[in-house]
């Protein structure tokens, strides 16, 4: 019934949650697996929870940007090998990460999304409520979400 | 206060309210403003023209064209360029340099007019050296916006100062026998540039000598270039000795756009340069209104006499403690020219600080003040100065994403806060202090 699903993460539990039902509901389905993450664009500033809490040099600030980046897409990566899925890893800088999820979901042509609700703040807050209920609201294919 | 004067300053508040939530065009709304006041009889029609100084406007159309001539001879280009070798294909040192140049260029032209021509240049040079855009373009921004205020002719706050102080465009440089607006802003810059390329560019990109190499810029056609800057220069020199030609600044503006005009049509084809009617279109006419606008709305608020009663309002601060009022209208000014459209702010506080001076209150370290704070304050957000906005936008292409006001404050934070420090402490060992007895 679906053949590419898109699964978001930021690494919290919530996104963690979701990638495990979405692998498993692939895996059911045969369909390839999209993971995304919105990764913040590399500044000065360190934001947690939407609250500065420290300075980087916009290289260093990039490297751990791009580090914790590769360390959430790749549990949904594992995830994918381990039940033999076609997969694919997709970063896009943004701040906006409601608008990300729902311009690749449109660029690789995904017919299902899964992502999980009450995610925490900063690099980890990409799923906050207000996240979800936006993808809810502006997409135009089903939406999955786990709670 | 009278009736009519709770009812103009009524209809300047909300005017204000418009323009800054941006609801309605910013300049409908100023012109609006300035037609219910003349219905409900603050001031005549013919009253509403004398208010606004037409001698400023003349400047700024006068100064346009010319830059818009200048634009188009690819110095800007060419001078980028040279920027990217001077640096050595260091990205950081590129953005610094690029800074300092669109710095530079702002203190003769118009801050949006010196953006459009500076960030489509430095892009391919970020490209080149893989510096990222967003970054880049804003530290054109708020350069731009930063040095217009340093002479007399970059910026409209400047020109305010002309109008309502009478300052020349010397006095931007040595006034009441002290530094002022030029040598004070331009350390500021020096200082607020070193300070960025520590904070946020000394690792940014990657140095290539090789990618700078590649890139080659040159002037189209060097004739319509000399011509223009010949022009160029030559009527800022007469605006500079204004006091012995014993003409009008805006005079001198239009003689010298109308002077280069001439020449160019004349020698039409055999030059590559745009057409007058082109330059003209190009004109930001939006701008000229809003301006002309902001001096009737403001001049309605003078002729009621609220300035008045606002200077004398706020006179015991200055009168009991020069300092502590001088320091407190700095610091207060900051915010909200970050969050509010700054022209019409400096202009009320300069026709403020007037009426202030009338009751032995110092003026010139308070215009200088409202002058610096007003421009310093307006590179926190895009609501303070239409340039950023521009920058932004700019940006926002280039990376084909939307810049979050987290990342925007991130530079812009920094950049304002560093530099409006530095300069409240020139302000204050300069003029402030010396004042204060």
């Amino acid at each position: 019934m679906f053949r590419n699903i898109l699964i978001p993460t930021d690494g919290s539990p919530a996104s963690q949650k979701a990638v495990r039902r979405g692998v498993a509901l692939a895996k059911a389905m045969k369909a390839k697996i999209t993971a995304v993450i919105a990764s913040p664009p590399a500044t000065p500033i360190i934001y947690r929870k939407k609250m500065p809490v420290g300075y980087a040099t916009p290289n260093e600030h990039q490297r751990m940007i791009n580090r914790s980046s590769k360390r959430h897409l790749d549990v949904i990566a594992r995830a994918a090998k381990k039940a033999r899925l076609r997969f694919e890893a997709v970063q896009i800088v943004s701040d906006f990460p409601d608008e990300t999820i729902l311009d690749t979901a449109k660029k690789k042509k995904c017919d299902l999304i899964v992502m999980g609700t009450q995610g925490q703040g900063g690099l980890r807050g990409v799923f906050i409520g207000s996240t979800t209920q936006k993808v809810l609201n502006q997409s135009k294919i089903p939406v999955m979400v786990i709670r | 206060m009278e009736l009519l004067q709770w009812l103009t300053l009524a209809v300047f508040a909300v005017t204000i309210v418009a323009i800054v939530i941006n609801k309605l065009d910013a300049t409908v709304a100023a012109l609006l403003g300035v037609a219910v006041m003349v219905w409900m009889g603050t001031m005549t029609e013919v009253e509403a023209a004398q208010l606004v100084d037409w001698n400023v406007m003349a400047i700024l159309v006068g100064i346009w064209v010319i830059a818009g001539y200048f634009g188009r001879t690819g110095i800007p280009s060419w001078l980028s360029v040279q920027s990217l070798k001077v640096s050595g294909g260091r990205p950081g040192l590129l953005i610094v340099v690029l800074s300092m140049l669109t710095g530079i260029l702002s203190m003769f032209i118009d801050n949006v007019v010196c953006i459009l021509m500076m960030a489509p240049v430095a892009l391919p040079l970020a490209r080149a050296l893989k510096i990222p855009a967003t970054p880049l373009v804003l530290m054109i921004g708020f350069s731009a916006n930063f040095m217009g205020t340093a002479l007399l002719l970059g910026d409209l706050p400047p020109q305010m100062l002309h109008s309502v102080a009478g300052a020349e465009f010397f006095d931007f440089i040595w006034s009441q026998g002290r530094p002022s607006s030029f040598p004070i802003l331009i350390v500021t810059f020096v200082l607020t540039l070193a300070f960025m390329y520590f904070y946020g560019f000394r690792s940014i990109g990657k140095a290539s000598a090789a990618g700078a190499a590649k890139i080659k810029a040159r002037i189209p056609d060097p004739l319509f270039a000399t011509i223009t800057v010949g022009m160029f220069l030559l009527t800022v020199l007469a605006m500079a000795f204004r006091e012995v030609l014993d003409v009008k600044l805006g005079f001198i503006a239009i003689t010298g756009a109308i002077i280069l005009v001439l020449i160019l049509e004349l020698l039409g084809d055999k030059l590559k340069a745009p057409s007058f009617e082109h330059i003209v279109q190009e004109l930001d006419w939006r701008a000229v209104f809003f301006y002309i606008a902001l001096f009737a709305l403001v001049g309605g608020l003078e002729k009621t006499h609220i300035l008045d009663m606002m200077a004398n309002a706020m006179k015991p601060l200055f009168a009991t403690n020069y300092v502590l009022g001088a320091t407190l209208l700095y610091w207060v000014t900051i915010p909200i020219v970050g969050l509010v459209e700054h022209d019409a702010y400096i202009l009320t506080f300069l026709y403020m600080i007037r009426d202030l001076g009338t009751s032995g209150v110092p003026t010139w370290p308070l215009w200088w003040v409202v002058l610096w704070a007003g421009t310093l304050g307006s590179n926190l957000t895009v609501a303070g100065a239409p340039a950023l906005y521009v920058a932004l936008r700019i940006a926002e292409k280039e990376e084909k994403r939307k810049v979050s006001l987290r990342e925007f404050l991130s530079w812009s934070l920094a950049f304002c806060l560093v530099s409006s420090a530095i300069c409240y402490v020139f302000a204050l060992l300069i003029w402030i202090l010396p004042y204060s007895n």
